[in-house]
């Protein structure tokens, strides 16, 4: 793969990185003050039992920002942090660092959210193909109207109804978290297992909700490729209608699907995020709400930043990989 | 492949006249209505069209767009989706009626007997498979199993046989030029040596260099094949430096069917004359003479002749009476109520 | 024949047409359908329902649907139908403003883009798609944080249109570039009238019902994004909208005490809309492009 391609992946990749952390600099900024230091210092006014801990967070605070620099040094000093993966500790539980809450929580997350997302793009591209394909058998369309009604769904709140007849009304799954409570996290077979079966529910409600939305776009493309010459032409050959579903329209249909998953990624990964405060899993997502909650901004940048990083590197997977794909995508194009 | 059934649509022997007998018919189409159902009502694309075509014979089929040339190509190919739809008639591939045959059987004869050039070759390609690929995915399906050595030298001769270097085999279809995509659209339409092959304007969207070598390669390959073919254009040109006989399509009928040579000389139809009357001459300077008006709507055509009210010799039995496709002259099938049926034409 | 009457006839003929041409678009008439009934709860609802009942403390908490607490109250003693009666034009009126925004900067930017071309589609192509990479929802999340407190249904608007411009600029983008090389578009180049004037009035016209789709998508965008937002507890604090109502219930664990009549009715709201606006827009995308549509 020539250089040139790779190295303008990767640019693109770093400008996201880059604007990402910006914005989360300069977003909390644009209120006047700086949003840590005041919650820090409301914390300290509160006063009572907690004030020692918040001084000693407050000291490090300004250590670390030196607050009383020009703000374009605050910035890159921001950036370097960034680069480190370093983002400070959190107010409502020091002194734990953030990146360490966070990498605690990115493998639950990560797991739930590929293996779904892969699922309900496989699963859905194939059913939207064949809805579009006139020769399917009669139980796709048959299925294919519920399918479609669910994608308008968001995936939480289909998580919701799923919870509340599958967890609370018929006890077939648990009610949410990622294991039992008590439970040691390890990577033994049995707390696999235990993860596992905590994860259907919070999985099923984004492949369901998926499927659908993956099935309508394949669905598009589909009748797009369809209306295609060679698809005529393959038909005017004799081939058989498998082959020609598969080799020709399927194949070329693909294409667009995998750009148009490269570019659903952030609303994929907003939606899990709220499908792990339905369930209570703790992933970033689930992180992430607690530190709505009080507050805790080093947190909620952190965990902005991280998922950023994830999207933009998944994206930047993808995108090495459409050429494989497609043999008209040239290395020397933008 | 080749015996014809007595149950599949065998024609009445009454209907068959000497010369089929004569001369080897290789497609007879009777009465083909094709048309197109909108919101806003059938489009009758296709008319009731007849003709025959002869072993090795080259018939062009000429008209403006929308005369439904294209539509005679699909049906033909049995390639026709919704909305359109084939409404009536017969076509005849070696005495097979091919409309009434089942799915399973119309694919095994498109390509192996029955094979189409698609206009505008720039698509017709698989984007994502090599061209090799293309071409023997073809054989497979048709019940020739090949090894990969064999499969591969045979690849090389189609394309020598069509004028492409070996190295094409291997490439991908973005990678050739307009004229190499074509010729190697041809080469998979000839590659199982059917008998009728379907050139529907294979040239149209080359420059004119390119046209008259694809042009050269299409008449040696039909001369080689011995196979009968239909080229469907709009290029009078063209048409006369290729074909043996020539069908003119008006609004989804055939006005006018002559050897090439007879009707330059002297077109019998009034659109035919209309039309040779248009082409620019090197002989004589003269303004460009179009056809005034406009084509007919298909929706909803006018009463009696389709071509009447563009047509300098019209008359009154013009506006009422559909003229109907009849051998006029010897060789000449004329639809048009200004000539008789000549004594010793039928 | 009198002047009065043709003009009945041709208006009648015409409605006639209208209709006639609605048949052939059925997802379209569904799904305005489904809005039409939102709209109506929206507005024949505050005549039946008092307001009194979106306030906490109006009712006694945790009551089950009953004849005279027809969706039943919540922990904190709001009634239900009143939180939905006036919640949801709340909902819409983000959307609609929302997307209204976000199709009007869709618009600049894809115009723009698609019929000037060069650096400038670069940069507003580019823009987009770093914006639709990133997960919106986070980035509304540190907005939203950071001016706590009371957001009101207009900032919550404002906000979450920094989330719909994206695909309407995409889709008109490459709409424009397609049509950039027609014809009547070269013969008005040729004719003299400046880049601006072709894009109003040539344009513009023959992309309306990609425009409505685009809207509509934006709408749905919109209101995604502003649900998700309230869901996570940062919309407007004091008001019943649709997706802070879905807060509340999770704030109050309304799913393992079974007070299945909080969290149901918004959800089932949500989904007519969602629902009505997929549908609509699918239906537009029939009138855009033929070959979707169904064979009559």
């Amino acid at each position: 793969m020539p250089l040139s391609y790779l190295l303008r992946r990767l640019a693109v990749f770093l400008i996201i990185i880059w604007v990402a952390a910006t914005v989360n600099f300069f977003i909390p900024r644009l209120s006047g003050a700086d949003p840590v230091r005041e919650r820090l210092l409301q914390m300290a006014a509160i006063g009572g039992t907690g004030t020692g801990t918040v001084e000693e967070v407050i000291k490090t605070y300004q250590a670390k920002f030196g607050l009383d620099k020009p703000l374009w040094q605050q910035y890159l000093f921001y950036l370097g942090d960034m680069l480190r993966f370093d983002f400070g500790v959190s107010i409502t539980r020091f002194p734990n660092s953030v990146a360490g809450m966070i990498l605690d929580a990115l493998p639950w997350t990560l797991v739930l959210v590929t293996v779904a997302t892969l699922m309900a793009f496989a699963v859905g591209s194939l059913f939207g193909a064949l809805v579009a394909w006139p020769r399917s058998p009669r139980v796709v369309h048959v299925l294919a109207p519920p399918l479609l009604t669910l994608s308008a769904i968001p995936y939480y709140l289909l998580g919701l109804v799923l919870v509340y007849f599958l967890a609370f009304s018929w006890r077939v799954f648990p009610l949410g978290g990622g294991y039992r409570v008590g439970t040691q996290p390890s990577w033994s077979w049995a707390f696999i297992q235990e993860a596992a079966y905590h994860s259907v529910l919070p999985a099923l409600s984004i492949i369901l909700s998926g499927i659908g939305f993956w099935a309508l776009s394949m669905r598009g493309m589909m009748v797009t490729t369809q209306g295609e010459d060679y698809v005529t032409f393959a038909e005017a050959k004799g081939l058989r209608p498998r082959r020609i579903f598969f080799r020709y329209a399927l194949r070329n249909a693909i294409l667009p699907q995998t750009t148009a998953l490269a570019l659903a990624l952030g609303h994929v990964v907003s939606g899990a995020v709220l499908v792990e405060i339905v369930f209570g899993y703790p992933g970033v997502g689930n992180l992430l709400y607690q530190a709505i909650r009080t507050f805790d901004y080093p947190i909620i940048y952190g965990v902005t930043f991280m998922v950023i990083v994830a999207i933009g590197l998944a994206t930047l997977i993808l995108d090495l990989l459409l050429p494989v794909l497609d043999p008209r995508i040239t290395y020397h194009r933008t | 492949m080749n015996d014809v059934s007595p149950r599949l649509g065998q024609p009445r022997a009454a209907e068959i006249t000497r010369q089929d007998e004569e001369a080897g018919v290789m497609l007879q189409v009777r009465d083909l209505r094709v048309s197109y159902l909108t919101s806003r009502g059938a489009v009758q694309a296709v008319n009731g069209v007849s003709f025959t075509l002869r072993r090795g014979e080259a018939l062009g089929l000429v008209g403006e767009s929308g005369s439904g040339k294209s539509t005679i190509a699909l049906a033909l190919m049995r390639l026709i989706k919704p909305p359109g739809v084939i409404e009536g008639g017969q076509v005849f591939l070696d005495g097979r009626d091919i409309l009434a045959l089942p799915d399973e059987e119309m694919r095994r004869l498109r390509l192996a007997e029955i094979a189409l050039i698609t206009q505008g070759a720039m698509n017709s390609l698989n984007p994502v498979m090599r061209i090799r690929d293309q071409i023997i995915d073809a054989w497979r399906e048709h019940g020739e199993v090949v090894e990969r050595g064999e499969a591969e030298e045979r690849v090389r001769d189609l394309l020598r046989w069509v004028g492409l270097r070996p190295e094409v085999a291997r490439m991908y279809p973005h990678e050739l030029s307009g004229g190499m995509k074509q010729r190697a659209v041809i080469a998979i339409a000839i590659s199982l040596r059917p008998k009728v092959i379907i050139a529907d304007e294979p040239t149209s969207a080359l420059d004119v260099v390119v046209q008259r070598q694809i042009m050269q390669t299409l008449r040696r390959i039909q001369r080689d094949l011995g196979a009968a073919v239909i080229l469907i254009g709009h290029d009078m040109g063209l048409m006369a430096q290729f074909v043996d006989r020539l069908g003119v399509m008006y609004a989804g009928k055939l006005v006018e069917v002559s050897p090439i040579r007879e009707i330059f000389r002297e077109p019998l139809h009034p659109y035919g004359e209309l039309l040779i009357a248009s082409l620019p001459s090197l002989a004589r300077k003269a303004e460009f003479q179009g056809i005034p008006g406009l084509p007919p709507s298909l929706l909803d055509p006018p009463p009696g002749c389709p071509f009447h009210p563009r047509c300098p010799h019209v008359m009154e039995r013009c506006r009422v009476e559909v003229p109907v496709l009849e051998l006029k002259r010897p060789h000449r099938w004329v639809a048009c109520h200004l000539y008789q049926v000549e004594e010793g034409s039928a | 024949m009198t002047a009065v009457s043709v003009s009945l006839e041709r208006r009648q003929s015409r409605i006639g047409r209208v209709v006639g041409g609605l048949r052939a678009y059925p997802m379209l008439v569904a799904g305005l359908a489904l809005i039409g009934l939102v709209l109506l709860v929206s507005a024949v609802g505050p005549l039946f329902v008092p307001r009194e009942g979106v306030e906490v403390g109006s009712a006694p908490p945790d009551q089950r649907p009953s004849r005279e607490y027809l969706l039943g109250t919540d922990t904190v003693g709001r009634q239900i139908l009143a939180i939905i009666v006036y919640g949801t034009p709340l909902t819409l009126q983000i959307g609609l403003i929302a997307g209204a925004i976000g199709l009007g900067i869709g618009m600049l930017f894809g115009f723009v883009a698609g019929y000037y071309g060069g650096t400038v589609d670069h940069l507003f192509r580019g823009a987009a798609d770093v914006f639709l990479t990133v997960p919106g929802l986070l980035i509304l999340v540190v907005i939203a944080t950071t001016f706590k407190g009371a957001v009101s249904v207009m900032t919550q608007a404002l906000v979450v249109s920094a989330l719909a411009w994206m695909y309407p600029t995409r889709t008109i983008r490459s709409q424009v570039l397609s049509m950039r090389e027609r014809g009547y578009v070269q013969l008005a180049k040729l004719s003299g009238m400046s880049g601006p004037e072709i894009i109003v009035k040539e344009l513009i016209p023959n992309l309306l019902p990609y425009l409505a789709a685009s809207f509509v998508s934006a709408v749905s965008a919109a209101i995604l994004a502003s649900i998700g937002l309230e869901a996570l507890g940062l919309g407007p604090q004091n008001e019943p909208t649709l997706g802070m109502t879905i807060y509340w219930s999770l704030y109050y664990t309304s799913v393992l005490r079974n007070l299945w009549w909080w969290w149901s009715p918004p959800i089932v709201m949500i989904v007519i809309i969602f629902v009505g606006l997929f549908l609509i827009s699918a239906g537009l995308d029939q009138v855009a492009n033929p070959r979707l549509r169904r064979a009559v």
